[in-house]
């Protein structure tokens, strides 16, 4: 496809947002087993937080898929995962696998659906990191604020175009 | 007869480990691979598998090159190996297929999907 072509039919970063905010709701309502509310688009989140984020690789873009949440909100969704009651210790190491895992599986039911319209080429494997993409040129940022079950969410998509 | 065995290979633990918990309770005797390569070692001086899960994307050796290795060595025959992976586009599960994998679950999945899955394999009750 041209990249003329690819440029007339983006997918505006909306898309991709819905997208993803499903994919969470799907992942929540399967594997976390947790209710979803969608609070709609905030800014960049403040203070300490956890960030997984996997890579997707279009035709025509590149983009960052990430789910970040402080200490508290990424522990939640963890036990959640792992069915771990409150009461039962996590190993050191969990909590970031685990949420690289939610990641991952937010990102591939997004890059599904996405595929459809514009055929997604890759998908990379999880990072889970502290802090947030930093803003810069080329890169454009939108963020949803999303409560699952007790954990207060923020998820992350970062496009750029490749040109 | 002796017990069911089952190879859970996977790259993030959390998987591994919601994996083999549910295989344990359908009664499998189940070890763990934490990639494709990983999986190979561990099959080639283990005791005979029943049933690999096997997810796609994964450092060292995915699971399609997992799926493709074993099933081109001619080893293993009687293995049924099962895909358990986000990469659910139809041309993925066809490449799966394909190349020797006998079932393709998409994550995220309930529990009693995979059960169901299994029962379809002749696995559990
Ligand atoms: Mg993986």
């Amino acid at each position: 496809m041209s990249a003329a072509l690819l440029r007339a039919i983006d997918p505006a970063p909306v898309a991709w947002a819905a997208a993803v905010g499903s994919a969470l709701e799907q992942v929540a309502s399967t594997a976390l087993e947790l209710p979803v509310t969608r609070i709609g688009a905030v800014g960049a989140p403040e203070g300490p937080v956890l960030g997984a984020y996997i890579a997707v690789l279009t035709p025509g873009e590149s983009l960052q898929i990430g789910i970040v949440a402080d200490a508290a909100s990424s522990e939640t969704l963890v036990r959640a995962l792992l069915r771990i009651a409150e009461s039962e210790e996590l190993a050191p190491g969990d909590v970031p696998d685990a949420f690289g895992e939610i990641a991952n599986m937010v990102g591939g039911v997004a890059k599904a659906a996405m595929s459809v319209q514009i055929g997604v080429v890759g998908l990379g494997l999880p990072l889970v990191t502290t802090g947030l993409i930093a803003a810069r040129e080329g890169i454009e940022l939108g963020y949803e604020a999303v409560e699952v079950g007790a954990a207060r969410v923020t998820l992350v998509v970062a496009r750029s175009r490749l040109r | 007869m002796r017990d069911m065995r089952a190879l859970v290979i996977d790259d993030s633990k959390a998987m591994r480990m919601i994996l083999g918990r549910l295989l344990k309770t359908v009664g499998f005797e189940v070890s763990e691979a934490c990639h494709g390569r990983d999986a190979l070692e561990k099959l080639g001086d283990g005791p005979p598998v029943d049933l690999a899960l096997v997810d796609w994307n994964m450092p060292e050796m995915n699971g399609l090159d997992f799926v493709k290795a074993v099933r081109g060595s001619g080893n293993h025959a009687a293995m049924k190996l099962m895909m358990v992976t986000t990469e659910s586009e139809l041309a993925r599960v066809q490449a799966a297929i394909e190349a020797g994998a006998d079932e393709y679950v998409m994550k995220p999945f309930t529990p009693e999907v995979l059960k169901d899955k299994l029962v379809q394999m002749g696995f559990g009750a």
